[in-house]
């Protein structure tokens, strides 16, 4: 395992880890904070009744060490189930059109690229302007917006699997449709969707924050660090940490994601090229 | 090699990956030109969409969307049409 690898891993599962802990401190006084003295403190500032906070205060006093945590939560978990999802329904879709073939793979294919000429986000604006804003709603939207790279890029896969001398074997000792397509196409054709999706969770928790920072995401009080980002916009001359640290966040979980699926890659799909 | 030869024969080859890379990363450029316009309060078409959003105008999200659907559309098209005139083997 390459360094860079190793460090991306062991990253994100500090912050994993330290974001599902997050919660055993969030009665304490620290996540409430003394509120009339204790409101934009700099990271490592002592408040009014002494409590240390490591990474500062926002504008409602409350400790951002322990919200960017309780963010990272929400922002983790919307961002994984959002990839997840997006790349299981890829998958299906794009199996069933490479396996079937004739109308079905037309109708299919034809709809991705209708998808696909679409931005992803605008797609994702416009499927919010449709539904109410919750965090149900983001991971619909990331998983509607992301299936159609993955569903072409197993469709590859599928087609030139099925065109394998095992797959001629399976079907010739009498195994059904549906069982070579499980049994047998669909873990040769898995390698590039994988990857595809563990690169996919990092865009999707970029996307997540952006939708909350424009205030069409997770809303508050729930903490993501897309919101958290977008309250401390007003403040970011004078107290430029209340932003700065969800934001660096962001950018290091999403580059240990990026370098996660370029490990993966290299080792699953032989340095295919992946989009 | 000299450096009109370099400019006049690889550069040119090299430029039709350059070409099919920028088709497809303009689209999600202008996309994103949405938070850009949000954070400075420019009146462009992302923070025209938002603004609907919010407004729950949906004719108008519509439109936006369909523009820049159209607008990708164009990318890949202009893309595809320049590409043999870059690189002649793909003529």
């Amino acid at each position: 395992m390459k360094r860079s690898t190793r460090f991306a891993v062991v990253t994100l599962a500090l912050l994993a880890v330290a974001a599902l802990l997050a919660p055993l401190l969030g009665s304490s006084p620290a996540a409430i904070g003394d509120v009339i003295g204790g409101r934009l403190l700099p990271p490592l500032a002592r408040d009014p009744s002494g409590q240390l906070h490591a990474l500062g205060t926002d504008r409602l006093g409350r400790d951002l060490l322990l919200r960017t945590l309780a963010a990272g939560r929400i922002s983790l978990a919307v961002g994984l189930l959002g990839a997840l999802v997006a790349g299981t329904l890829g998958v299906v879709v794009g199996a069933v059109a490479g396996w079937r073939g004739g109308a079905v793979d037309r109708v299919l294919m034809a709809l991705t690229d209708a998808l696909l000429a679409i931005p992803r986000l605008v797609l994702l604006l416009l499927c919010v302007a449709l539904w109410q804003p919750s965090m149900t709603t983001v991971v619909a939207v990331l998983a509607a917006t992301g299936w159609m790279g993955i569903a072409r890029l197993t469709r590859a896969e599928v087609v030139t699997a099925r065109g394998r001398p095992y797959v001629d074997a399976a079907r010739s000792l009498g195994a059904r449709s549906a069982r070579t397509l499980w049994r047998h196409v669909l873990p040769n054709a898995l390698g590039p969707a994988i990857v595809a999706t563990t690169l996919g969770v990092g865009s999707a928790i970029m996307l997540e924050s952006g939708l909350s920072f424009l205030g069409l995401g997770v809303q508050p009080p729930a903490a993501s660090w897309g919101n958290m980002i977008a309250a401390g916009r007003d403040v970011v001359v004078s107290a430029p940490w209340v932003s700065l640290i969800p934001g660096l966040a962001v950018v290091v979980t999403t580059t240990c994601a990026t370098v996660l699926g370029d490990a993966l890659r290299d080792r699953l799909a032989g340095r295919k090229s992946v989009r | 090699m000299s450096g009109g030869a370099l400019a006049g024969h690889v550069l040119r080859i090299a430029l039709s990956g350059l070409l099919v890379l920028f088709a497809l990363a303009l689209p999600g450029v202008i996309a994103g030109s949405v938070f850009v316009e949000s954070v400075f309060a420019w009146p462009g078409m992302g923070r025209a969409m938002t603004s609907a959003i919010l407004a729950r105008d949906l004719p108008v999200v519509l439109g936006a969307t369909v523009l820049y659907a159209t607008g990708v559309i164009g990318a890949n098209l202009a893309a595809d049409l320049l590409l043999p005139v870059a690189d002649p083997r793909l003529r």
